[in-house]
């Protein structure tokens, strides 16, 4: 909301030069969000009449105008635009004067000299006109532009939040500052009007949710009036162009007391004007051109014929006021903020009017307003006011019941005692009305202030009254801080992952349900309301997210990316909200393993690397990760894919991308990806100390002969039952094919570190222990010893 | 015709004085102890002559050939460590490298700038007495809006442009959901922060993401004013931008506090001088707070008249674009190797 300087004035004696304002409405919360002058100086261009116009005698578009321009004489303007004619008042750039960034010269144009350049109102940066800009026959021919407009009248941008509907008018921000800075307000008085003819027949047919309708008729109107130079301005400062001197009134009056008016061509209107709710598919073309279909809780302003206007919201086109309207229904309402927001809302119609209906208008606000937009209307168009239909109930307006406040609450809430006087002349500045009552204080808020319904909301008016700066900084009393095991169970694997040479990603929650689908992992947790663009379905996975990083950073000469990721994944739950959420820890690689270096033979990540970082992970809680080539995702290469799991329950997968995907997405090297549920990490610490063995271990190390085809996992698995609780250590340290064995048999080497914690092993027992091993790796795969 | 032993020994003597400065490493010198020392050597050899002299010469003669004997052998030992020491060094020379070739393995990854940040966050606030807590992203409109005193239509719904899902639910605007959750499942003295992602329907622009990150803070307990809320919110501004700060609450709205302020601190960049950054009013808006309203706190059955507290939420993309001077929110999502290696 912007406020002109010399506009306050118009309400305000203020005690604050107006240049010091801002500092003053940020303390009082009203954010200053900037401010100027109204307009630019534009020296060299003044108001001109044009007295004569005549066709251009070497071009059949351009017209040779006789201009008064001050000084008593006429100068010579060649002009193009077509509503140059006669009596026609427009800006005129003399020469010397700079418009746009064009310097201004008497020049000959096609043969005849012009003295000049009439404008228009984009050519000024001021208006969107076409062609020259019509001034208000009020303009003082010869006078500068900017002084006719009060350009160099300084303004502050306002921002109100939606709580203060009250100080969405220049009205309202006075009566604000002269609480705050203790300036003299002066409250709108209406003056009597002189009315006659007859009332408008109105029905109010939902009184609860239009609980006042004041309306006249005004006819008699000079279809042709126009608004004057300073309404125009002040409309133009709050980005409204001028139309109809009608229309300019209620826009006016909308900024100027913040009571929304609609005025209907009173011509148009056919039968008596009714104001009840829509029926369910009832449609109504609007201002803006477009055709709305409204539903049966949207309340309308109707005729016989049907909708007329959405109440509060926007007018609509059939009773429209235009150019030929000669008489009006003036309305001036108040509408339930609630049932007009969501109509607005709905149908996406954020109108000033609506602005202020949803947040509160001052139910009192509607005869003034209605008096003093008539009386402007008569004192520029002429015309004849009837007597106003005052329709309502007062019953449904909002209730101001007196508020206990206790000064003991104050002192409780804000952490100082302020002095039951001064609590009472603050709030008595904000208008409300303070009593005593048993050592409490009783406040009525005005009828405008719809924020203020509790004993909080006064001290919050009197902590803002007397600056927040007041109140007194006090620590917080010693409290002990309560461990967090997961947080630090995920700060654990997130600084593994980084010694590991991750670099830690953060990609959107919100992904593309193409990618997501076509990797096969499709969540089916659309946004009903997406956003242009590629994020509107949340991810299961966090892999979309880091291959799309991945790829960012190939594409950027990064030939080595690691990265990974901690976060929410997402999966529809036919149980409670439908939704189950889970962090999942997640890494890519691609590129060589290890930066480029002279000690270290250059070569590609692999499927290994990143099972060791996952191995790695897992061992943070003590858990070993078990592979599958079965149960990994979709976009995994087939055979170079595990799922993993951790003491018998899946918890992720690692694996390389498969082919199609790499080759579908851009990449041109391998791609290996793992993913890990972060439950899984996050387990507590092992509870027992070990002590350490007395007795020497015994190391046997054995290679034995299997079919290629059998996992090494199987194996490993088998030696681990079959030699039983004696085994400590078990390491596969060799895997060898090719010469000296036989085509699809392969030799795995295997250390078994064996233990006993109560002796010394014999040979005897452990020659009968490793006996026991090859019998079951025998009968199991047809292993036998390597020789 | 036999040299008199006492000659004998004394040219034995230089022989094996100039043996042992000619053996050049360590077996040479080996060769000449067998020679002279060994078990058949030359001395051991004079030894057993000594049987063949008469009595009265026998006592000098052991002694003398004891001494030598005694002397060779110091000598060997001395010159063995000299020789012994040169084969080490120059085992140990062929086993030098250049130290100043560059190490060998993986290198070192980094976290997420945010995550630097969250973690710097609930860091301070656990230095601060404060707990942790966190909850879903999906959420409905209760704990989003109504509990939270914006009801269906409330104007301030505005304030939060709100991703909905098709089948029902809605991504969370702020994360003070948390303090909903929390304080269903908690009773009075509270004292907790919830960090975590929220989600506004903002198109992607330098300054809005339609996805960030939030920090919510919450303390519920007796006796708390809003002297305490200051006091907290300067101390932790402080110790996240690691320097004395000037700190402004500036009254503002949310529904769900009361009073309600917005948070300025001295701009960082120009010292409160006014400047760009903070459009020449010398504060930077940091995060917005206040007193918990008795409504929300009454609402889920704390009593309001008794116990009184404070809230507040900061952007984390917006503290960290100050702090570190990040110009784009765009960067912290791009995830390009550069830019996240560029702050650690």
């Amino acid at each position: 909301m912007r406020i002109g300087k010399q506009w306050l004035s118009d309400w305000l004696d203020s005690r604050v030069p107006f240049e010091a304002l801002a500092e003053t409405l940020t303390r009082g919360g009203f954010e200053v969000e900037g401010g100027g002058t109204a307009g630019p100086a534009l020296p060299g261009v003044v108001v001109a009449r044009i007295a004569a116009a005549a066709p251009h005698p070497n071009a059949e578009r351009l017209r040779v105008c006789e201009v008064e321009a001050g000084g008593g004489q006429r100068r010579t303007i060649v002009c193009g635009a077509p509503n140059a004619r006669v009596g026609l008042k427009a800006p005129l750039a003399l020469p010397g004067a700079v418009v746009g960034d064009r310097a201004i010269a008497e020049t000959d144009l096609r043969g005849v000299r012009s003295q000049g350049m009439l404008c228009s109102g984009s050519e000024l940066g001021l208006a969107a006109t076409e062609g020259l800009w019509e001034l208000p026959t009020d303009a003082p021919v010869g006078v500068a532009l900017a002084e006719y407009f009060r350009f160099a009248d300084p303004y502050l941008d306002v921002a109100v939040t939606p709580n203060r509907g009250d100080c969405l008018s220049v009205k309202g921000m006075a009566r604000e500052i002269a609480a705050l800075t203790g300036g003299r307000y002066r409250a709108p008085r209406a003056r009597a009007l002189k009315t006659s003819g007859l009332t408008p027949r109105v029905a109010v047919k939902d009184p609860s949710r239009c609980p006042r309708y004041c309306a006249r008729f005004v006819s008699g109107l000079e279809p042709a009036a126009a608004s004057p130079g300073w309404l125009v301005e002040r409309l133009r400062l709050n980005g409204a162009a001028a139309r109809h001197a009608v229309v300019d009134v209620t826009n006016y009056i909308l900024f100027d007391l913040g009571q929304p008016l609609h005025a209907f061509d009173a011509a148009l209107i056919r039968g008596d004007v009714v104001v009840r709710l829509a029926r369910a598919g009832e449609e109504i073309v609007v201002l803006d051109g477009s055709k709305r279909v409204l539903e049966a809780t949207d309340l309308v302003i109707a005729d016989d014929e049907g909708p007329l206007a959405i109440a509060g919201v926007m007018g609509g086109m059939r009773a429209a006021v235009g150019p030929a309207t000669c008489s009006v229904l003036l309305e001036a309402a108040y509408f339930r903020p609630d049932t007009l927001s969501q109509t607005a809302r709905r149908l996406g119609l954020a109108t000033e009017a609506a602005l202020r209906f949803e947040r509160g208008v001052d139910p009192e606000l509607c005869g003034l307003a209605l008096e003093r937009a008539t009386a402007l209307i008569l004192k520029i168009a002429g015309g004849v006011a009837s007597p106003a239909a005052e329709h309502g109930a007062p019953d449904h307006r909002p209730r101001r019941e007196p508020i206990r406040l206790r000064l003991e609450r104050i002192r409780q809430l804000l952490g100082m005692a302020v002095p039951r006087a001064q609590v009472a002349r603050l709030l008595k500045g904000l208008g409300m009305t303070v009593t005593a009552s048993h050592g409490d204080l009783l406040v009525t808020a005005p009828s405008f202030r719809f924020d203020v319904r509790s004993e909080v909301d006064l001290v919050e008016e009197i902590a803002r009254l007397l600056g927040y700066d007041e109140i007194p900084a006090t620590e917080l009393p010693y409290a002990p801080g309560a461990v967090r095991p997961a947080l630090s169970g995920l700060r654990r694997a997130a600084d593994l992952l980084v010694d590991r040479d991750y670099q830690e990603a953060m990609t959107f929650s919100l992904v593309d349900p193409g990618e997501q689908s076509q990797l096969g992992i499709s969540s089916r947790l659309a946004l009903r309301n997406p956003l242009a663009g590629p994020w509107s379905e949340l991810r299961t996975s966090l892999v979309p997210g880091l291959l799309a990083a991945a790829l960012y950073n190939r594409r950027r000469q990064q030939g080595r990316v690691r990265l990974f990721e901690v976060g929410t994944c997402f999966m529809a739950d036919p149980a409670g909200t439908g939704v189950r959420e889970e962090t999942k820890i997640a890494g890519v690689a691609l590129g060589p393993a290890l930066p480029e270096q002279w000690g270290a033979p250059a070569r590609p990540v692999d499927f290994f690397d990143v099972k060791a970082d996952v191995e790695a992970l897992c061992a943070l809680v003590g858990q070993a990760a078990q592979a599958s080539p079965e149960g990994g995702p979709p976009f995994l290469q087939k055979g170079l894919a595990a799922a993993i799991a951790v003491a018998g329950g899946a918890v992720g997968f690692v694996g390389g991308l498969a082919p199609a995907h790499r080759e579908r997405l851009g990449f041109e090297e391998p791609v290996f990806v793992f993913e890990l549920s972060a439950s899984a990490l996050q387990s507590g610490a092992s509870g027992r100390a070990a002590e350490p063995p007395r007795f020497p271990s015994v190391r046997r190390d054995l290679a034995v002969v299997v079919p290629a085809t059998t996992p090494a996992g199987a194996v490993l698995e088998t030696v681990r039952q079959g030699a039983g609780p004696l085994l400590q250590g078990l390491v596969l340290f060799d895997v060898y094919h090719g010469k000296g064995l036989d085509l699809g048999k392969k030799s795995l080497a295997l250390g078994l570190t064996l233990q006993d914690f109560s002796r010394t092993l014999t040979d005897e027992v452990v020659e009968g222990l490793v006996a026991r091993v090859l019998t079951a790796l025998a009968t199991t795969y047809g292993a036998v010893l390597r020789q | 015709m036999d040299e008199p032993f006492a000659e004998r020994l004394e040219r034995l003597w230089r022989e094996a004085e100039a043996g042992l400065a000619a053996a050049s490493d360590v077996a040479a010198l080996e060769a000449w102890r067998v020679r002279f020392l060994g078990k058949s050597g030359a001395l051991t050899e004079e030894l057993k002559r000594i049987g063949t002299l008469g009595a009265d010469e026998r006592p000098r003669a052991g002694q003398l050939v004891n001494q030598i004997k005694r002397r060779l052998e110091e000598a060997q030992g001395a010159r063995r460590g000299r020789l012994e020491a040169a084969l080490q060094e120059s085992r140990l020379a062929a086993e030098a490298v250049d130290v100043t070739l560059p190490g060998r393995g993986l290198g070192i990854g980094g976290l997420h700038p945010l995550t630097y940040a969250l973690r710097r966050i609930e860091d301070i606030f656990a230095a601060l007495g404060f707990s942790w807590a966190e909850g879903p992203e999906v959420e409905d409109e209760f704990h989003n809006f109504e509990a939270l005193n914006i009801p269906a239509h409330h104007p301030a719904r505005a304030m939060h442009d709100t991703f909905y899902l098709t089948g029902g639910g809605l991504l969370r605007t702020h994360t003070s959901t948390v303090q909903i959750r929390f304080m269903e499942a908690n009773e009075p003295p509270l004292r907790i922060i919830a960090p975590g992602r929220v989600y506004r329907s903002d198109a992607l622009d330098p300054t809005h993401s339609p996805v960030f990150h939030q920090v919510e803070g919450l303390v519920v307990a007796e006796g708390i004013h809003m002297g305490h809320l200051k006091a907290t919110l300067k101390a932790f501004l402080e110790a996240f931008f690691e320097r004395p700060l000037s700190m402004r609450l500036r009254p503002s709205y949310f529904p769900f506090t009361e009073p309600s302020a917005e948070v300025d601190i001295g701009c960082l960049l120009c010292g409160g001088k006014g400047c760009r950054v903070c459009k020449g009013t010398g504060f930077i808006e940091v995060l917005g707070c206040g007193l918990v309203h008795p409504d929300v706190l009454g609402r889920i059955g704390v009593d309001a008249e008794r116990f009184t507290g404070f809230a507040f939420g900061m952007g984390v993309e917006r503290l960290l674009m100050l702090k570190d001077g990040v110009p784009d929110v765009r960067l912290f999502y791009e995830n390009d190797l550069r830019f996240l290696r560029s702050l650690r």
